[in-house]
């Protein structure tokens, strides 16, 4: 398929896409609720617990909010590359088109990739929302520099990959039930382990360990850096101790290991993709109803 | 001599036969778990294809028939290249199907009975063959003139602004139709395309697949229970059972292929068991029976070598058990009849 033919596709599936979520048009107002919900208990939380987080808070400037929404809307951004590829699959074959759509001259990663366009578009729109709302409601954003946005393109390539991995198991491990172990596990380590909702030092040293296995940790460090302006170079992780003795910055870290993630995980996840579509139309079992 | 389009050479296909495994009874995220470990324990395989072979020439109409489960969807499936074969070839214009799959479906399209259920309930029938339109490389503009064409021709031009909800089912079959046509290639394969339509619809379609598709010398294959959808539409037959290919030919080859004799038919009330029995007990080669007006009157339909022995041992019983005989006929057999008796076993 030629590039402007895929870009054509690209945009059918997101007008496509776009007419799904109107469809139901109050959707989107009580969307914006949630979002002001999310974020009026984010700084209900900072308000009560402001005294004890600030010392533990320290190499990231000290406050609360900041801290938990700019990890908040980072994780928005990495969790829907992490999740739209498997969700273009699930909805594709649990609503009877993935056979439809791949008796089409187009190959599956692609149509895969094309579907997933959409929702990540839809996030980024719900993801303005919100930053929006907690830049008025107090968020404070002191620097915005083009290696933030490295870092966050870094993670979000990475996610993506992550992402391949994982709707690669819905046809590899028959994951089709709601969930699958790649991005059940990368999820939990992301929530409890990656420093979301508090600060890694408070975890045992073991879980700490375990927060360098998703690229979640290392843009929440590098980006709360950047965006509040940090200047001092206080190691987070426990990587962050090895790198500086070798006269690396804990952001200069996080972007090394980002790289590593964008430059392996891709390529693993389309050939893995492949792997199990192939492995579909072996067993037969690329739809749910014949 | 015409080209040969289709070719389907030895082409066996099975798969593989799981511990049967319920999704309901271990919830959502714990699925691929526990799905993972039933299926690692196979029970078998089913062999759908078993060296299947045909060549279609180019611009011909070719129905596989054959009873549920006798491998045409499978089949379909293996030429559409939305399903691997074990081992064999397969051509579609000049193209390794298996090798070259991408290249394959840019000259044909499969159209699957019940496709409809895929479309997006949320889109008019217009936006949703859009998509699919554009996924076959066509320019906006170019994709709007082909819908507006594709819905005249299956008269769904005037729902071309609701969206599928609102279809009746014969409607929905026709936009599974009409998502298939959308893709201009020499080829379509087409599972089942008068399923779900009434007698009215199911003959449209049938028009349009004989005289348009025809005209414009497109290549179909297409799969049906119905003997007389067969006979109607195709140029060529094949008779498709437990997954081999038993009988091929053109419909005056097949009604000569097997030599079932003539068809004795009666019409009679108060036919019982019993009656079935002593009839089947005949030298015959094969019965129907069929029931109306609530089980009072039967059509028998026999199947024989011996005709006129057979019409004096059937009046026989029929006038010593009682029964009303209403007419009796002797006559050739329909392709149906043979069919019907292929499949039940009883013509090798």
């Amino acid at each position: 398929m030629k590039g402007t033919n895929f870009l054509r596709v690209v945009y059918y599936f997101i007008k496509r896409d776009f007419k799904i979520w109107t469809y139901f048009k109050v959707n989107f107002l009580l969307e914006i609720i949630e979002i002001v919900v999310d974020v009026a208990t984010m700084a209900i939380i900072a308000f009560a617990t402001k005294d004890f987080l600030k010392q533990r808070l320290q190499a990231y400037g000290g406050d609360f909010f900041n801290y938990v929404i700019l990890g908040l809307v980072c994780n928005s951004i990495l969790s829907v590359a992490l999740t739209s590829p498997s969700t273009a699959i699930r909805d594709a074959y649990w609503n009877r088109r993935i056979e439809i759509l791949l008796s089409a001259p187009i190959s599956p990663p692609l149509i895969i990739t094309a579907l997933s366009i959409g929702p990540i578009i839809r996030a980024s729109m719900r993801i303005l929302v919100y930053l929006t709302i907690a830049l008025l409601v107090g968020l404070t954003i002191r620097s915005m520099t083009l290696l933030g946005l490295v870092i966050l393109i870094a993670g979000f390539i990475s996610s993506i990959g992550l992402g391949l991995i994982s709707s690669s198991m819905f046809y590899l491990l028959e994951a089709k039930g709601g969930g699958d172990p790649v991005e059940w596990i990368v999820n939990i380590i992301a929530r409890l382990f990656s420093g979301l909702y508090y600060p890694l030092d408070i975890l045992p040293e073991w879980c700490r360990w375990l927060s360098l296995l998703v690229p979640h940790t290392y843009v929440f460090d590098a980006e709360r850096r950047i965006l509040l302006g940090v200047t001092s170079n206080i190691p987070t992780l426990p990587l962050h101790l090895y790198s500086s003795s070798i006269g690396l910055t804990p952001i200069l870290t996080d972007l090394i290991i980002l790289t590593f993630y964008a430059v392996i995980t891709p390529p693993i996840g389309y050939y893995l993709l492949k792997r199990g579509f192939k492995k579909a139309l072996r067993d037969g079992r690329l739809s749910w109803w014949s | 001599m015409m080209r040969e389009v289709v070719v389907v050479k030895d082409v066996y296909k099975s798969y593989p036969k799981y511990k049967r495994f319920h999704p309901g009874t271990v919830l959502g995220q714990a699925h691929w778990f526990f799905a993972t470990l039933y299926r690692s324990k196979k029970e078998g395989i089913v062999e759908a294809l078993k060296g299947v072979s045909f060549t279609v020439r180019n611009g011909e109409i070719f129905a596989i028939i054959g009873p549920n489960g006798a491998g045409k969807t499978t089949l379909i499936k293996c030429i559409g290249a939305v399903l691997l074969p074990d081992r064999g070839y397969i051509e579609v214009d000049g193209i390794d199907v298996v090798r070259e799959p991408l290249k394959a479906k840019k000259k044909i399209n499969i159209i699957g009975a019940g496709y409809w259920a895929g479309f997006d309930w949320s889109l008019t029938l217009e936006e949703n063959l859009e998509l699919y339109a554009v996924l076959y490389g066509y320019s906006p503009k170019e994709a709007r003139k082909r819908i507006r064409e594709i819905l005249d021709i299956l008269k769904l031009r005037d729902k071309a602004k609701e969206n599928p909800t609102k279809l009746s089912s014969g409607e929905k079959q026709r936009l599974s139709l009409a998502r298939g046509f959308i893709a201009d290639v020499p080829v379509y394969l087409i599972d089942e395309p008068t399923i779900g339509l009434d007698p009215v619809g199911a003959r449209e379609v049938r028009d349009y697949i004989k005289r348009e598709l025809k005209r414009r010398g497109i290549t179909i294959i297409f799969t049906t229970h119905f003997m007389h959808e067969a006979e109607q539409l195709a140029d060529r037959i094949a008779i498709l059972k437990e997954g081999k290919i038993i009988a091929l030919g053109n419909p005056e080859e097949l009604k000569t292929k097997f030599d079932v004799g003539k068809l004795v038919e009666f019409k009679a009330y108060n036919i019982y068991e019993d009656i079935i029995k002593r009839i089947k007990a005949l030298e015959i080669t094969y019965l129907d029976v069929f029931y109306r007006n609530y089980g009072a009157e039967a059509i028998i339909k026999i199947l024989t070598k011996k005709p006129e022995e057979t019409l004096d041992n059937v009046i026989d019983i029929l006038l010593n058990s009682k029964s009303t005989i209403l007419s009796v006929d002797i006559r050739d057999p329909s392709l149906e009849d043979i069919y019907r008796a292929i499949i039940g076993g009883k013509v090798e």
